[in-house]
């Protein structure tokens, strides 16, 4: 008997009508699901790295007086490999977004993005300037956006508690990470630097915008020529 | 000064700064010019010049530290500038200002490098953002942004992506009121702009040959043969960086022999913002250029602006900006010990312990401006609130009393009792790159870097600018560093002497007395 996983509760037809009311009927993702959740919500151990003032403030969460321990997630991680949750705590510069993404490909699923304070969400107080990211959800798919320059330490604790209870929704059966199709698929394309940041997955435009802007030159040229 | 060739006969100079402008006009009657320009001091030296100067300066004059070389855009004359700030170590006092101006379309200036090494990364920096060329540096890449950045932003006809106008407020938002996402404007909706005609590629940028350029890695230093030395790459994200920084370092055995620092990856242009800001606009800015201590970068650049003006502040206002500054700093100082032990490899567990003291002078500081770090808190003229009747619902007195009668000091003995006799501390730290007071003046090391070194180089004691407590200060800081002989020992002792300074210090009496 299967019952669909994306409509757990919906009585099955195979149940005689008399029984509808005795038996019940689960799937193994809906009686794992908040077994596994509930290890997984309790344990998110961090990426441990900063980025600019919103760090700081990071670190003091982690300390004593707020101290992160209470939620298990005290545990930061030197390295991405051990990590399941990436804390963007600070201003993203264009020169450190491609060591970003790696570090967030290199994360093991299931894995999550906090986008802490206003540089991170959309480039904050630096978003004018030229070297600076507006915001890491251009590259990277952030979970739980946090705002504040910087956060205060409540913040970012109801921040991660708003990422537990987005954990809490999550099932065995529709998760991404352990679906048969393209394992490859979350994987994001390192920027790279040139003239500027180039976002890989930008290329066709830009190479498109550089042959109208050659055309326009070419124009300019036959145009003189003429006269 | 024996050579009395070198001095003008009868002329008393009121100081060394006129005493040796005089002197290297007299020396260099052709390259060496009075600045004409209004509020300008200093003098312009002509390019071709400025080494044999600069070298003057250093070795007759006792101008040995090179504290800053910046670049200007004069485009109104279409000429760069390069300014450089020479101060007299043993005998304090103003700096020397040189002014060079070469033509901006072509601007090459001789590197002042084999004269002061400190002017390495200066000069890499005047290059990355004003083109400036500085002929016969050893190493001039880009420092802040990348190698194949386009365009030197500083410069003040290069415009970011999301320009809208040369002045706050923008035309666009004020009076009228329109507000847009810079986004919406921009083709590629990021914050990015390509020269006309770029075609990318995507791959020559990932290998940076640049950075790999000039390490050897072979012991009798052939280039290219590789015997036991490694090169290693420490960072950006890194536990011990706790920031952005990148090192390249090269590694004999355990020991590192060489190091080439990548920095930029925080480089957040303020001075770009800053020029489109208002004067106001821009204190909101400097506390968020040393986190740490946003109350001691709201000071600095509020008294440059009052300078400016000539504005008076009110006694008290001066009182709460010192007591609020000198926190700043106690805060910064447990900060940098407990981030100290963390590097040399006590993973966090010693930083709890510098770390309560902060959280209670950061509750002060939330009663008082409204925000733990970004206080944003002083203004041209005084301070933005006066401060509050209490704080954590203690009075505000008997609560800083606590604070800094009680309690810092006790936390300072506890961090003593764990630093100063440990073993493996002191192992990691006494002798381990160990800077000499020559070294740490000609690479213009300032502030706490060469309090262990054994001399003041405090801007503070250069520019005296603050009541004079902060000479006393500044003048117990330099002679504890004296006697210190171990690098991080300082730190520990600096704070300690600090600690003493401020429990006999008058600020919270003279508070009360002027409430
Ligand atoms: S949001 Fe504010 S506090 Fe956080 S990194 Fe940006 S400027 Fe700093």
């Amino acid at each position: 008997m299967t019952v669909s996983p994306t409509d757990p509760g919906a009585a099955s037809p195979e149940v005689p009508d008399e029984l509808q009311n005795n038996v019940a009927i689960t799937t193994i993702a809906k009686l794992l699901d908040p077994i596994y959740n509930w290890s997984r919500r309790n344990s998110l151990w961090p990426l441990g790295f900063g980025l600019a003032c919103c760090a700081i403030e990071m670190i003091c969460t982690a300390a004593s007086r707020f101290d992160l321990a209470r939620f298990g997630m005290e545990v930061f991680r030197a390295t991405p490999r051990q990590a399941d949750v990436m804390i963007i705590s600070g201003t993203v510069t264009k020169k450190m977004v491609p060591t970003i993404v790696r570090l967030f490909n290199q994360m093991a699923e299931p894995r999550y993005v906090i986008s802490m304070g206003a540089c991170a969400s959309g480039g904050g107080p630096f978003k004018e300037g030229y070297s600076v990211v507006d915001g890491i959800d251009k590259f990277l798919p952030v979970d739980v956006y946090i705002p504040g320059c910087p956060p205060t330490p409540q913040a970012l604790v109801n921040g991660l508690i708003a990422l537990q209870e987005k954990i809490d929704h999550q099932s065995i059966a529709t998760a991404s990470w352990y679906s048969k199709e393209d394992p490859m698929a979350d994987v994001i394309p390192v920027p790279v630097l040139g003239p500027d940041l180039v976002d890989v997955r930008q290329i066709d435009l830009i190479k498109a915008e550089a042959a109208k802007a050659q055309a326009e030159i070419t124009e300019a040229e036959v145009a003189e020529t003429a006269v | 000064m024996t050579d009395t060739t070198l001095k003008t006969p009868d002329t008393v100079y009121e100081n060394p700064v006129d005493e040796a402008i005089a002197i290297l006009k007299e020396r260099y009657p052709a390259a060496v010019t009075d600045d004409s320009r209004e509020n300008y001091s200093g003098v312009v030296v002509n390019a071709e010049n400025i080494v044999a100067v600069a070298t003057a300066l250093r070795d007759e004059l006792g101008f040995n530290y090179l504290s800053s070389v910046t670049g200007v855009d004069l485009i109104e004359d279409n000429k760069m500038e390069v300014v450089y700030h020479a101060y007299n170590i043993e005998q304090g006092g103003g700096a020397v200002v040189l002014h060079v101006q070469v033509d901006r379309d072509d601007p090459v200036v001789p590197s002042l490098v084999p004269v002061f090494p400190g002017a390495d990364f200066q000069e890499r920096e005047a290059w990355d953002m004003f083109g400036i060329r500085f002929d016969g540096h050893p190493d001039l890449r880009r420092i802040l942004t990348w190698d194949e950045f386009n365009g030197h932003p500083l410069r003040k006809d290069w415009r970011e992506p999301f320009y809208e106008d040369d002045h706050k407020p923008f035309g666009s938002r004020w009076p009228g009121g329109g507000v847009h996402r810079a986004e919406e404007k921009n083709l590629y909706g990021k914050n990015v702009q390509y020269p006309s005609g770029w075609v990318p590629t995507g791959e020559e940028y990932e290998i940076e040959t640049n950075m790999y350029e000039g390490i050897t890695v072979s012991r009798d230093g052939t280039p290219g043969l590789k015997t036991d030395k490694v090169i290693v790459n420490m960072g950006p994200q890194h536990p011990s960086t706790h920031g952005v920084f990148r090192m390249v370092v090269t590694l004999d055995g355990e020991t590192i022999v060489g190091l080439k620092p990548v920095m930029g990856y925080l480089h957040r242009n303020h001075e770009k913002i800053g020029e489109r800001n208002t004067f106001i606009q821009n204190i909101p800015y400097t506390d968020r250029l040393d986190y740490i201590s946003s109350m001691s970068n709201n000071h600095g650049y509020v008294l440059a602006v009052e300078k400016l003006m000539g504005a008076e502040v009110p006694e008290r206002a001066e009182w709460i900006r010192i007591l609020m500054v000198e926190l700043t700093r106690i805060v910064n100082h447990l900060w940098a010990l407990g981030f100290l032990l963390n590097d040399l490899g006590a993973l966090q567990t010693p930083m709890l312990y510098f770390y309560i003291e902060r959280e209670l002078v950061l509750d002060f500081f939330e009663a008082t401006a409204g925000s733990r770090m970004m206080c944003n808190f002083m203004r041209f003229g005084g301070v933005a609130y006066d401060l509050p009747d209490d704080v954590r619902g203690q009075p505000i007195m008997k609560f800083l009393n606590d604070l800094i009668y009680e309690r810092i000091p006790k936390a300072l003995e506890q961090g003593d009792g764990l630093m100063t006799g440990n073993e493996i501390l002191r192992n990691r730290s006494i002798g381990v790159g160990y800077l000499s007071a020559e070294d740490a003046i000609a690479y213009s090391a300032a502030g706490p870097v060469c309090a262990p070194a054994a001399f003041p180089m405090m801007c503070a004691a250069l520019n005296p600018i603050l009541i004079t407590n902060i000479l006393i200060l500044m003048w117990l800081f330099a002679t504890t560093a004296i006697f210190m002989i171990a690098s991080s020992f300082a730190w520990m002792r600096c704070v300690k002497v600090y600690v003493f300074w401020s429990r006999s210090c008058p600020i919270s009496k003279r508070l009360r007395e002027l409430r």
